[in-house]
């Protein structure tokens, strides 16, 4: 973290003025700067498409998902921005244009069971997954992760066949889907495939993008 | 008022920092290296 940033000149007035560590307030500072960045370039970018609530119900689903089971990570928060924004944007256009028939409802059911079922798996193999940034290397702290990662896990997958249940049609089953390609992207984040991928969109956006 | 305003900005900083501790990583996609200070 540069303290020569703007950031880093906030961070060092504040510590300033309240005599509170410098380095943890400008730690603060970056996670606030990454996500008004993120959420405000997203909400931007899929507003311009017309898609925006369905593009934020995937990227508010995948983040809930995030902060307990982790994931890749991309080294910078420009590169990670285009990364969220491309993608969220694209499962936003995604759900939003879906159509349903009637006939095709019991198929629905039973691909969310097998996305939940591989989800299970996933979470029991890799949950929580870390970044070189972030180790968790406390055996407390990777349990009570992988506990809360589980709880959210199943109220998720109930509350989605409850939703299954109760809605159908246009919007309801758009942003379902919506939430569903968000979840399943965050899924596929914590294995080692997806590390891959999310380390190749990286370097291939370093080519055009500075920093990190 | 203005040390009102340092105090509160100041509060959520740390709780958002130790929250992000406690946490398996950030919301978004990027997550910032921890200090040296907050590590074990």
């Amino acid at each position: 973290m540069d303290n020569d940033t703007l950031i880093g000149r906030i961070s060092n007035w504040l510590a300033r003025e309240s005599g509170q560590d410098q380095e943890v307030l400008l730690y603060g500072l970056t996670l606030v700067k990454s996500f008004f960045l993120g959420y405000g370039f997203l909400l931007l970018v899929s507003f311009i498409f017309g898609v925006w609530s369905f593009s934020l119900t995937a990227a508010v689903t995948a983040s809930v998902f995030r902060v307990f089971s982790g994931g890749a990570h991309a080294s910078s928060p420009i590169r990670c921005t285009i990364i969220g924004v491309v993608l969220f944007t694209g499962f936003g256009a995604l759900a939003g244009n879906v159509t349903y028939a009637a006939e095709v409802y019991p198929f629905i059911t039973l691909t969310f069971i097998a996305i939940f079922l591989l989800s299970f798996i996933v979470f029991y193999r890799y949950a929580p997954a870390d970044t070189p940034g972030k180790p968790i290397s406390s055996q407390a702290q990777k349990k009570y992760l992988r506990t809360i990662s589980f709880s959210l896990l199943g109220l998720y997958c109930v509350s989605v066949f409850l939703f299954v249940n109760s809605f159908s049609g246009y919007p309801y089953m758009n942003y379902l889907t919506a939430s569903m390609l968000g979840f399943f992207w965050q899924v596929f984040t914590l294995t080692p495939l997806g590390y891959s991928l999310y380390h190749a969109a990286d370097s291939f956006l370093k080519y055009f993008t500075k920093g990190g | 008022m203005r040390r009102i305003l340092v105090f509160l900005s100041t509060s959520l900083l740390t709780i958002l920092a130790l929250a992000n501790i406690a946490a398996a990583c950030s919301t978004w996609g990027y997550q910032p290296e921890v200090p040296a200070k907050l590590r074990k």
